[in-house]
């Protein structure tokens, strides 16, 4: 006998001694959310809550969560500038520099805290949530386990909940939100309003990311929309978009996964994707027509969103695992050249898990793990400040950020 | 909760089309998982985990005579990445089991086992291709294919896997060049 035949009918002895029990289709729908759920995770480029999304798997909040340990500058995280300017500072929590409460509404210890300083007590675990007018929309898992989002008034209180999936896009004058189901429908909700279907896709894993639109989304109206999402829960995951009219096409032929989309018809996403790293690029439009042009690629970061003025755009690893970030950058939108990198030293364990840049400002607001939660401000002249400390474990992330236009 | 018409019905279809697949191919998928593994509970797991990806695609997958091809590639990247993930958490577990060779001049069953044990003390992707090669009985294009790498380099992890399982079995005869499929 050769090694051929020995091999062959040794593997398929083994294997017909094999006589395990049969998954059920439930079964298989548990691990598709857990998937994609996952997916969303470990590529960063979450539409939700988050500019860069590396948040925990298990780590969504609860309304009872951690609560608050106090602001404590400890130690300081200097910055060193290298050769090509750019400020490069160690990731850690131990600074000794207070920053100031975050200019949008976050979401800890089961109530939205807004800018003003008040609460919005809502009930929940949520996966992410988005402001819409004066009231918000939420995703959460319900104890059947499917993702439902809900549709609350300025108060927390629920008015609406539908089939709907964690990724929640809203447009820039937040009156326009935009969520999908399971089964591919792409629903608007207007300020004010509950869910309509928008557009039935029927592909899975669509996961909304901008919405071009204001008030209204019926061309009748002459307000139409425009859903910008991904679709991820495939072999060959692409970036499409849809209008009012139910036109449906790919935002760019080379986008596997969009980032970001200005108003100003700029655009960043991921090119493409290995086991061991991705490809990002930034584009902009010419004015010529549908022409675009490449700003800039690099295969150095994951690219995330733009900075509320457009100068910069968050800068991720190219790979990085469930765990979260090690490293968070801030690039020039218009060079892709890093300005500041925050990044962990080695093996300490430091991670970012949540991002989103904050309003009024060139900083990042991040939840970042450093054997404990602190929610940090992170800014282009690499300054590094703790605004609060959290309670709570690695697996539990106390802070929720808004999705952002 | 609500939901439109057109996609309940929409659902159910793809659901009961799902399901049949599933019926049809879930015990030969096992067996691959695991030969991949070599370990029952582990298999199951992984063969849920393929499963609820191809459920994800399901209806990107247009030409339907494909999706074996599809999930075989699922199985195999992610039982892969499954490990690599574990060894970036633990960081101490290695893509080989500790050398413990097998002596010689054994009996055939002995000898057998000891193959068994060669086949599961290979590297996860040498191994992948040896289950494609020698009991999927796939051609090393197709081999390539599914393990998305070239044709080179499923010959030569395929020729390091088999001079790997000779050196733990070492009464498995040459293998002659015409034999290096």
């Amino acid at each position: 006998m050769n090694t051929d035949n020995q091999l062959r009918d040794e593997l398929r002895d083994r294997a017909g001694d094999i006589d395990g029990h049969l998954i059920g289709l439930d079964a298989v729908k548990q691990s598709a959310r857990r998937t994609r759920r996952q997916h969303r995770i470990v590529t960063g480029l979450a539409t939700a809550a988050v500019v860069a999304a590396v948040a925990i798997p298990a780590g969504f909040i609860t309304a009872s969560g951690s609560s608050p340990s106090g602001v404590g500058p400890a130690g300081t995280s200097t910055p060193s500038v290298t050769p090509g300017g750019t400020r490069q500072v160690r990731l850690t929590t131990d600074v000794a520099t207070t920053g100031s409460a975050p200019n949008i509404p976050y979401l800890a210890d089961g109530a939205i805290h807004l800018p003003n300083g008040q609460d919005v007590s809502v009930p929940g675990h949520y996966l992410s949530f988005a402001q819409l007018g004066d009231g918000w929309v939420t995703s959460e898992i319900d104890a059947d386990n499917n993702t439902r989002v809900s549709v609350l008034d300025a108060n927390g209180s629920v008015l609406k909940t539908v089939p709907g999936g964690d990724s929640i896009a809203v447009s820039q004058d937040g009156t326009v939100a935009a969520f999908a189901t399971d089964g591919g429908t792409i629903m608007t909700i207007l300020a004010g309003g509950l869910p309509e279907v928008f557009w039935p896709s029927h592909e899975p894993g669509v996961q909304p990311v901008a919405v071009s639109g204001s008030t209204s989304c019926q061309e009748a109206q002459g307000h139409g929309c425009t859903i910008y999402y991904n679709v991820t829960g495939t072999n060959k995951p692409v970036a499409e978009e849809v209008d009012s009219h139910g036109l449906n096409v790919a935002v760019d032929d080379k986008i596997t996964k969009l980032a970001d989309l200005r108003s100003d018809g700029s655009y960043a996403g991921m090119t493409s994707a290995t086991d061991t790293g991705s490809c990002s690029a930034a584009y902009e439009p010419t004015g010529d027509g549908d022409l675009r042009r490449t700003v800039f690629s690099t295969c150095d970061y994951t690219l995330g969103k733009y900075s509320p003025d457009g100068r910069y755009i968050l800068g991720l690893p190219a790979y990085f695992d469930g765990l979260g970030s090690s490293s968070l950058s801030i690039l020039d939108a218009k060079t892709g050249r890093p300005v500041a990198e925050f990044r962990s030293q080695g093996q300490d364990g430091v991670f970012v898990s949540d991002s989103v840049w904050d309003e009024g400002s060139d900083s990042v607001l991040a939840t970042v793990w450093d054997n404990g939660w602190s929610l940090m401000r992170l800014s282009p002249d690499g300054t590094l400040a703790k605004i609060q400390s959290f309670g709570g474990n690695q697996d539990n992330v106390p802070v929720l950020f808004p999705a952002r236009p | 909760m609500e939901t439109t018409g057109v996609e309940l019905v929409s659902r159910d279809a793809r659901d009961a089309e799902f399901t049949a697949y599933m019926a049809a191919r879930q015990p030969s998928l096992l067996r691959t998982a695991y030969l991949l593994t070599g370990e029952r509970h582990a298999a199951e797991d992984l063969v849920q985990v393929a499963l609820g990806k191809l459920y994800l695609s399901w209806d990107k997958v247009q030409k339907r005579e494909l999706i074996d091809g599809y999930v075989r590639r699922i199985l195999v990247n992610e039982h892969n990445s499954l490990w690599r993930r574990a060894w970036k958490r633990n960081e101490t577990t290695t893509s080989e089991l500790p050398d413990q060779s097998v002596p010689a001049h054994e009996s055939h069953a002995e000898r057998n086992d000891a193959l068994w044990v060669a086949v599961q003390r290979l590297p996860r992707k040498q191994r992948a291709a040896v289950v494609l090669r020698y009991y999927e009985d796939l051609s090393e294009a197709e081999t390539a294919e599914v393990l998305g790498v070239s044709v080179g380099t499923v010959k030569s992890q395929t020729s390091r896997a088999i001079a790997s399982m000779r050196e733990h079995v070492r009464d498995l005869p040459q293998l002659s060049p015409e034999e290096e499929r």
